[in-house]
């Protein structure tokens, strides 16, 4: 865990970013945050997931690039859904969790969150960490990594 | 009577019989096809050939040939999507890239990556790199089926891959006469790199043989940048690999592969430690300085950072640039 060194408040509360996509890693930091705050006063969530949209050369269409864009934001909103009732069924009200899908194209998905969380004013990001190899995590990089390393101002919490 | 015949945008006569009277005057009577035929839509590229004029933005360009992929010294296959040209208004050569799509999954080391290769991402960082000295100058245009084509100015000189292993016979003398000069290069490359990555696009295929050294003026100049990909969490991380694999075959005066060793230094062989080797390619050495002690060791820390031994890993371009602007050989 990463302390920063001021905690911001939103209207009162706690406000924690929760980064998440479909993987089992990210399921287990939403079963965390639901464990370890579940029912207790003073906290909200945002679950956020970042849709890293190809640059336009991936695609041979527009048509193509739009459906790309509508299958995944669907995709999203289903597991967005299951993560905000994981957090309801655990105490959270309603009102206390929102979810957010932010389309990017060709950004980097750390810079992302980080740009969200400074909007926000989140006290806490919460990440799941998946099993990359050292040499995956080379090539393709790891968001959780990143953001131990370049956040500032908050906590950071990442989910074995 | 004499028949008029109109020129095209390029001052060019129309016509098979001017254009065979230009081909003429630039090339001299043999090299005069004996019929032309002028190619406008150039999506069927397999069957444009050599003697061919393709005739793009009013412009016409003599086909010569294909060029060929000529991967790290080796001919490969003809790039059939790829001619080499003659600018019948202006006389010069000219690299003329076709539109060829196509999606493939490449194996690096034992992981997989979608690669796509884009005619439309190599036109857009034409665009981007026009008058930087540190990659191909070119335009693009489209033909009359609405192809992106890709005009590349030709350049005269030869790979980096070629100039190393020219040079590096003895590797003490080449590191220490020869190799402070391509060092130096290489950060401009590094640099050029920075530049594209600053704009938010990548090389996507950085390999030793897409550096051509240009013959008039010496200038390093990355080719061939038509290749994507799509990784979200480290956008630019296979370009990074790309220049540590790079610097290490400059820095090796050619790569240097556990094989070799066990054939020509046992002894070395038999001392090395995973630690000492590329991070994903497990028969290079990237520990330079157990083969070459005289090897500046701020250098080797950087190379070391491509090492299965790497704590920390390079995420942008310029903390590269940074620790190489360190080095002193």
């Amino acid at each position: 865990m990463k302390t920063g060194s001021k905690e911001r408040r939103d209207g009162g509360d706690r406000h924690l970013l929760v980064a998440v996509d479909q993987s089992a890693s990210s399921e287990k930091a939403v079963f965390y945050v639901a464990d370890f705050l579940g029912g207790l006063s003073g906290f909200r969530v945002t679950l956020l997931h970042i849709l890293a949209v190809p640059q336009e050369d991936i695609f041979a269409t527009e048509a193509e690039s739009a459906s790309w864009r509508r299958e995944h934001e669907e995709e999203a909103r289903r597991f967005l859904g299951r993560y905000r009732l994981i957090l309801t069924e655990s105490g959270f009200s309603e009102e206390r969790v929102a979810t957010r899908v932010l389309a990017r194209e060709g950004a980097t998905v750390s810079d992302v969150i980080l740009e969200e969380h400074r909007k926000l004013g989140s006290c806490t990001i919460v990440l799941g960490r998946g099993g990359k190899s050292r040499k995956e995590e080379f090539l393709f990089g790891s968001v959780s990594n990143r953001i131990v390393h370049q956040a500032q101002g908050c906590s950071v919490w990442i989910i074995e | 009577m004499t028949k008029t015949v109109p020129a095209a945008a390029d001052g060019v006569p129309a016509g098979a019989e001017a254009l065979k009277t230009r081909i003429r005057e630039l090339l001299g009577d043999t090299r005069v096809p004996e019929t032309i035929r002028v190619v406008r839509d150039t999506s069927n590229f397999l069957n444009i050939e050599h003697g061919d004029v393709i005739l793009l933005s009013g412009r016409h360009y003599l086909v010569r040939g294909n060029e060929r992929e000529g991967r790290f010294g080796l001919d490969e296959e003809p790039k059939f999507w790829v001619k080499r040209a003659i600018d019948l208004a202006s006389g010069d050569v000219k690299i003329i890239k076709l539109c060829f799509t196509e999606n493939f999954t490449f194996s690096v080391g034992d992981m997989a990556f979608d690669f796509f290769r884009s005619p439309g991402k190599e036109a857009r960082l034409l665009d981007r790199v026009r008058g930087h000295t540190g990659f191909m100058q070119g335009f693009s245009v489209r033909d009359t089926a609405d192809n992106v084509v890709r005009i590349i100015e030709f350049i005269h000189g030869e790979t980096l891959h070629q100039r190393v292993i020219s040079l590096a016979e003895n590797h003490e003398r080449y590191y220490r006469e020869s190799f402070p000069e391509i060092f130096r290069n290489f950060q401009g490359l590094v640099e050029a790199i920075l530049f594209l990555h600053r704009a938010g696009e990548k090389h996507g295929d950085i390999r030793r043989d897409h550096v051509l050294i240009e013959r008039e003026t010496g200038l390093y100049r990355w080719i061939d940048f038509d290749f994507n990909f799509h990784s979200p969490s480290n956008p630019f991380g296979y370009d990074l690999f790309g220049l540590g694999n790079v610097l290490a075959f400059l820095a090796g005066g050619g790569d240097l592969l556990v094989n070799d060793l066990r054939r020509d230094r046992p002894e070395l062989c038999e001392s090395l430690v995973p630690g000492d080797l590329n991070i994903v390619f497990r028969n290079r050495v990237v520990n330079l300085r157990k083969a070459y002690p005289y090897l500046s060791e701020d250098l080797n820390n950087v190379l070391l950072r491509f090492s299965r031994a790497a704590e920390v890993y390079y995420e942008r371009t310029d903390e590269l640039l940074e620790d190489l602007s360190a080095v002193v050989l």
